[in-house]
């Protein structure tokens, strides 16, 4: 089924738009949920279903011509684990599974520290910009690390690098990104 | 640039730039090299090297070891209820196996990209995907066989041609010979 057909039965109220969309991109969704979360079977189930929820919920907040309903997805169901994260930083006493990435582990312990930072719409633009203004490789990178919290051992085995290449690329690039967003270039 | 700050922040960014297939393309390798291992699998079981075949090999030992020794009841009994327990299992691996590869194989015809969307849900790989694969299968083969013969034509023209260049003046002496024997 399109996906325009499926939005078509969420803005309706349709149950069935949503059994639609599950067939359609759930696979894709535990797959994402699964990078960021590891194992986590339960929380992979909560993850997916909070997404349906919420694209249920807001589907009028939906533009289609910004994006595909599957970016839209992937983002909801990205935040959505990311705060699943923040909750297991909360509770210390809980077990982290074994096949966690390093960088979702790093932020587990340090999501604390940044919480209370809050972005302007100017900040986060012209971040926006300096990603969009990055080379595709070095985007691919940026955002296989920091949206999908890939481990670099993935990362480098998707592109082809290896893993001391993908961590000095990326080291690099933060340094670079930073530069650019203090003095404003963009 | 703090790692974690970059976590939150970028998952404010416009969704313009988050159109990516990277993880389609990363579950579609995945899901690849496990058909290519469910395949080897497949083809050495075909082949009697791999686990099923080695258990039914030991199915039939236990058959001829039945007949042989039927002394006691007992063992008779653990023999048979061994034997159902490995037909079950390889009952259940090859199911397993092939059902496995045909969900695979489904979710690969019903893509995830924005650009082939439509319904294939009616699609029923033992109407139209296991004969037209034999038949593809046939064709392979025969082009293999007639690319073979293609090549081993060409060599051995090549040779011969090679041949007569070489030995053109002993040819031509031969030739002579035979005239002045005439």
């Amino acid at each position: 089924m399109k996906d325009e057909a499926i939005i078509d039965l969420i803005y309706e109220k349709n149950e069935l738009g949503l059994s639609k969309l599950a067939d359609k991109y759930e696979k894709l969704l535990i797959h994402i949920a699964k990078t960021i979360l590891g194992s986590r079977s339960r929380d992979i189930e909560e993850c997916v279903n909070d997404t349906y929820l919420k694209i249920w919920n807001h589907i009028e907040q939906y533009d289609m011509e910004k994006a595909s309903l599957k970016t839209y997805l992937k983002i909801i169901l990205r935040n959505t684990a990311i705060n699943k994260l923040r909750d297991l930083s909360r509770r210390e006493e809980s077990e982290l599974p074994d096949d966690i990435s390093d960088i979702a582990k790093y932020y587990i312990d340090n999501s604390q520290n940044v919480e209370g930072k809050v972005f302007s719409k100017e900040n986060i633009k012209q971040l926006s910009n300096i990603i969009g203004h990055l080379k595709e490789i070095d985007k691919e990178l940026v955002i296989r690390k920091y949206f999908y919290l890939q481990s670099s051992k993935d990362i480098a085995k998707s592109t082809k690098m290896t893993v001391t290449a993908v961590d000095s690329r990326l080291s690099r690039l933060r340094t670079k990104m930073k530069k650019e967003f203090e003095k404003g270039i963009y | 640039m703090d790692e974690a700050l970059l976590i939150n922040i970028i998952g404010q960014l416009s969704p313009e730039l988050l159109q990516d297939n990277y993880m389609e393309k990363d579950m579609k390798k995945g899901i690849l090299s496990f058909l290519g291992i469910v395949l080897k699998k497949i083809i050495k079981q075909q082949n009697g090297n791999s686990f099923f075949q080695s258990l039914s090999n030991k199915n039939e030992y236990e058959k001829s070891s039945e007949q042989d020794n039927r002394e006691s009841d007992s063992r008779k009994d653990s023999i048979e209820t061994g034997k159902t327990y490995h037909n079950n299992i390889v009952e259940y691996g090859n199911k397993h196996i092939m059902e496995s590869l045909k969900n695979h194989i489904d979710y690969l015809n019903t893509d995830t990209s924005d650009t082939s969307t439509e319904d294939k849900e009616d699609y029923n790989l033992n109407t139209r995907g296991l004969s037209i694969s034999i038949f593809k299968k046939n064709i392979r083969n025969l082009i293999k066989v007639i690319s073979g013969i293609a090549a081993t034509f060409v060599v051995i023209l090549s040779i011969i041609i090679i041949l007569i260049v070489r030995h053109k003046s002993g040819i031509k002496l031969f030739k002579k010979r035979i005239q002045v024997i005439y």
